[in-house]
């Protein structure tokens, strides 16, 4: 049977990968919000960046949390980039057209990860990610506790951004009205392209620190954007809190079952868990956007 | 009488060379080929009855794929006739549906493609777990073998009977009253549904149906390929080939799955030897048309047809 | 001689195949509160969507401060400053008052702060409630919060469409009395407005456009809402019109 010690360590753990699930979600959230379109392609930037990550590490010897220096600017960049020539085109000649554009682009990626480095999966190792602490009766690896710190940080700083920036009120503005946007003298287009980049920015981010705590693979990226889909779905659209609560769900989900049943099965019931989700919601957030 | 058209001429020519191709000693490779044009073909065109003309995205289709092959197979360790098994591979494929559907029409648009790749997802991660036969079969007791003795001829057939079905099929439900309501669901579903079409039923109708005939294509091609296991057949290369012979040829049009899944079958033979690169490039070219030709060929083509006129 | 801040020069209008706007003209002097009334379904908010960019017209010209804004999208005409209080206000839902506000002074953040006090003298009931979310005030409330928020980029014209649908009449004159005394001030108005006889009340000068075209340009006082309401609405008020 499963210890009383376990199940708290599991719940605990749950939390604090929650954290920078939430994380993952809020990107996704944020441009779903202002662009009213999904990256399908989501996840996959989060891969994108375990691997540059990865690369940085093989390559060059530098540690993937100083790497984020590099990394998050370069991503920034590829946002803007894209939404400006390839996501604001296909959504003006058709609203559905972003979603086959993004898959095509998942495609592209994670075909391109098959090729580069492998279906083997790989993993960001450091000496830190190793480390263990002891707190009570239970074992926390460091890596977990980091998460949580870079989750609620970034959280943080992403609420105060959006409520007391003229940018990130901008950028709340869009998503709830974008004709009322253009009357107060917003260029809806910019603000788009920058809540894109803030997006895959925030990719990088947590594709580090993913990296750091669990394997990835090629095909990693589906797994991810399923998950930032159901802290979204969970949480609603631009909710910080939301998300973090959305965030937790899941990844508690994913503890816990994995404790219970084994590791193979943590994803699988993640899936219903965003499943039941969208079921639910859909009216809900479909309900706000109109 | 009135002499009959090009144009209902040439298609039943070429039925009648593609039936006796097998005859002509023609060679294992292009039959082949063909057989798996006929099946991207079938997927193709259930895919675009579902996006192109239902307004529905799925992608999940490899759900109904790899669910009827893991029927087929089940059905053949009962000692059961592969001919026997591929009827009620399609039928599974429909049940499965059917069940999905209650959770997956309540969601419109983006959330009901995330909801078919969900279904998928959880249904590879299952049989991936699941592990039905010993450790020493396929894929790590995950995959079952599918054993049946039938000749690559008698599939052919099977594939090129299947494919005239589902087109034919198409073409009768498109002109009729039913496909009309989803063409106006498609293009504007509150409207449709103030002119009094069932929007729910239609869009169920639909995607039973096309998950019916996704799942009789899979059950023969998988009684050629010999097995199944959780990561080809519930993971996405399915989606992606169905997704790119549709757009490239042409969304919501009766020839674009025809012209793509010749592309796909195509491509995926020139650069066989090349791994993951045919998927790169069938990507590329998925954003390049959706950027340049968002109709894809057929688009194009009455484009050319309308300028001329 | 007063100059021109607005020039609307023979434009038309389509939507799709329909013909909104024919050689519409219209033209607001710098300090003047001009009037544009008209029958339901006049093109009264195509008219002004089309001046503040959010329609192209097919042809013809309009010109701000004799400057041509063909080009410009609705960002860039809110930047060299018109402004408009849209109908059905338009407002932020999730955001608050005070937000509400502070987005539009979006393009004069310098100045965020004397127009705020401004608009919470103008409109001290918004101070009250600015850190209630948009969505949660009165109808009233609402056509304050959207004109205040219109203010907020100290424009030089502003554009009013129908702020007086679905408000009590008293709490109409409060605004209109707020208009007014903007207009003292210096401020350019063009506002569309419902109600005829008040539009003739508060305007210096008026147009009537009936099913797309400029039917009458006159001086308000030259006019009265009967022979408005019976030439151009249709309304017949007693049974001696019946001639």
């Amino acid at each position: 049977m499963i210890s009383p010690e376990i199940l708290i360590n599991s719940l605990m753990l749950g939390v604090m990968l929650g954290g920078l699930y939430a994380v993952i979600g809020i990107g996704l959230s944020i441009s779903f919000g202002v662009m009213k379109i999904v990256n399908l392609a989501h996840g996959d930037f989060l891969v994108l960046g375990c691997y540059f990550a990865y690369a940085c590490l093989s390559f060059f010897g530098i540690d993937p949390i100083p790497s984020l220096i590099i990394l998050v600017p370069i991503f920034f960049a590829l946002g803007l980039a894209l939404q400006k020539f390839m996501l604001e085109r296909s959504f003006k000649i058709d609203p559905n057209a972003p979603i086959l554009l993004t898959f095509g682009i998942s495609i592209i990626l994670q075909n391109l990860y098959l090729l580069i480095w492998t279906p083997y999966s790989k993993a960001l190792i450091t000496s830190y990610m190793l480390m263990t602490l002891r707190i009570g009766k239970y074992n926390i690896p460091f890596i977990y506790l980091l998460d949580l710190l870079v989750a609620l940080v970034a959280l943080i700083l992403l609420r105060a951004f959006l409520k007391k920036t003229y940018l990130g009120i901008a950028i709340r503005a869009s998503s709830q009205s974008w004709r009322a946007s253009q009357l107060v003298g917003i260029n809806t287009s910019r603000v788009q392209a920058f809540a894109f980049g803030l997006a895959l920015a925030l990719s990088a981010l947590s594709g580090v620190f993913v990296g750091l705590t669990l394997p990835f693979t090629p095909t990693s990226g589906t797994n991810y954007l399923l998950i930032a889909f159901g802290v979204l779905m969970i949480g609603g659209v631009g909710s910080m809190v939301g998300s973090f609560i959305g965030g937790i769900v899941m990844g508690l989900t994913q503890l816990l079952s994995g404790t219970f049943l084994g590791v193979g099965w943590q994803l699988f019931f993640t899936s219903i868990i965003i499943l039941i989700a969208l079921s639910i919601r859909t009216e809900k957030i479909l309900g706000v956007k109109k | 009488m009135t002499r009959p058209s090009f144009k209902t001429i040439l298609p039943i020519v070429v039925v009648i060379l593609l039936a006796v191709l097998p005859l002509l000693n023609v060679g294992a490779y292009w039959t082949f080929l063909l057989f798996l044009f006929f099946i991207y073909l079938v997927l193709a065109s259930m895919w675009n009855l579902l996006a192109g003309y239902a307004g529905l995205v799925s992608l999940g289709q490899s759900s109904f794929i790899g669910f009827a092959a893991y029927t087929v197979g089940a059905l053949l360790m009962m000692d059961i006739s592969p001919y026997l098994a591929i009827i009620p591979g399609g039928v599974a494929a429909a049940a499965l549906c059917v069940i999905v559907s209650i959770p997956l029409l309540r969601m419109r648009g983006i959330f009901f493609a995330i909801g078919t790749l969900v279904v998928s997802e959880a249904l590879r991660i299952f049989f991936t777990n699941f592990k039905p036969v010993a450790e020493t079969a396929v894929w790590g007791g995950a995959g079952i073998p599918i054993k049946a003795y039938i000749s690559p001829t008698a599939l052919y057939y099977l594939a090129l009977i299947l494919s005239l079905i589902s087109l034919l099929l198409l073409k009768f439900i498109l002109n009729s009253k039913f496909g009309l309501g989803l063409m106006a669901i498609r293009d504007n579903e509150a409207a449709a549904i103030s002119c009094g079409v069932n929007s729910f039923r239609s869009k169920l109708y639909a995607f039973i149906l096309s998950s019916f005939l996704t799942g009789i294509a899979a059950s023969v091609f998988y009684l050629f390929q010999g097995h199944v296991e959780p990561f080809g057949a519930f993971g996405m290369s399915w989606n992606m080939a169905m997704l790119i012979a549709v757009i490239i040829g042409g969304l919501g049009t009766l020839e674009g799955p025809l012209i793509g899944a010749a592309i796909i079958v195509f491509f995926q033979q020139m650069l066989a030897g090349f791994a993951g690169l045919s998927l790169i490039i069938e990507g590329i070219i998925i954003v390049v048309i959706i950027l340049t030709m968002p109709k894809g060929i057929m688009g194009v083509v009455k484009n050319l047809r309308a300028q001329r006129a | 001689m007063s100059k021109t801040m607005l020039k609307v020069s023979e434009i038309n209008v389509y939507y799709g195949s329909f013909h909104a706007l024919w050689d519409v003209s219209l033209e607001v002097k710098e300090g003047e509160m001009v009037a544009l009334i008209g029958p339901n379904g006049a093109g009264k908010t195509t008219t002004l969507n089309t001046i503040i960019g959010a329609l192209k017209q097919q042809n013809g010209h309009i010109e701000f401060q004799n400057k041509s804004i063909d080009n410009l999208e609705v960002y860039e005409r809110i930047a060299i400053g018109l402004a408009m209080v849209p109908e059905g206000r338009m407002l932020f839902p999730e955001l608050t008052v005070l937000e509400n506000l502070i987005i539009g002074s979006y393009i004069k953040r310098v100045e965020r702060d004397r127009m705020l006090d401004m608009v919470f003298a103008l409109f001290p009931i918004l101070k009250e409630r600015k850190n209630q979310l948009a969505s949660t005030l009165s109808g009233g409330e609402q056509q304050m919060l959207a004109i205040g928020r219109a203010l907020m980029c100290d424009p030089k014209l502003l554009i009013m469409d129908e702020v007086s649908l679905g408000l009590a009449p008293k709490v109409v004159d409060s605004i209109y009395k707020v208009v007014r005394e903007l207009n003292t001030r210096g401020m350019t108005v063009l506002f569309v407005e419902q109600d005829v006889r008040r539009a003739i009340r508060e305007a210096e000068r008026v147009y009537v456009l009936e099913a797309g075209k400029v039917v009458l340009s006159s001086e308000a006082k030259e006019v009265s809402e009967e022979n408005i309401l019976r030439k151009y609405f249709g309304v017949v008020e007693s049974e001696n019109d019946i001639a």
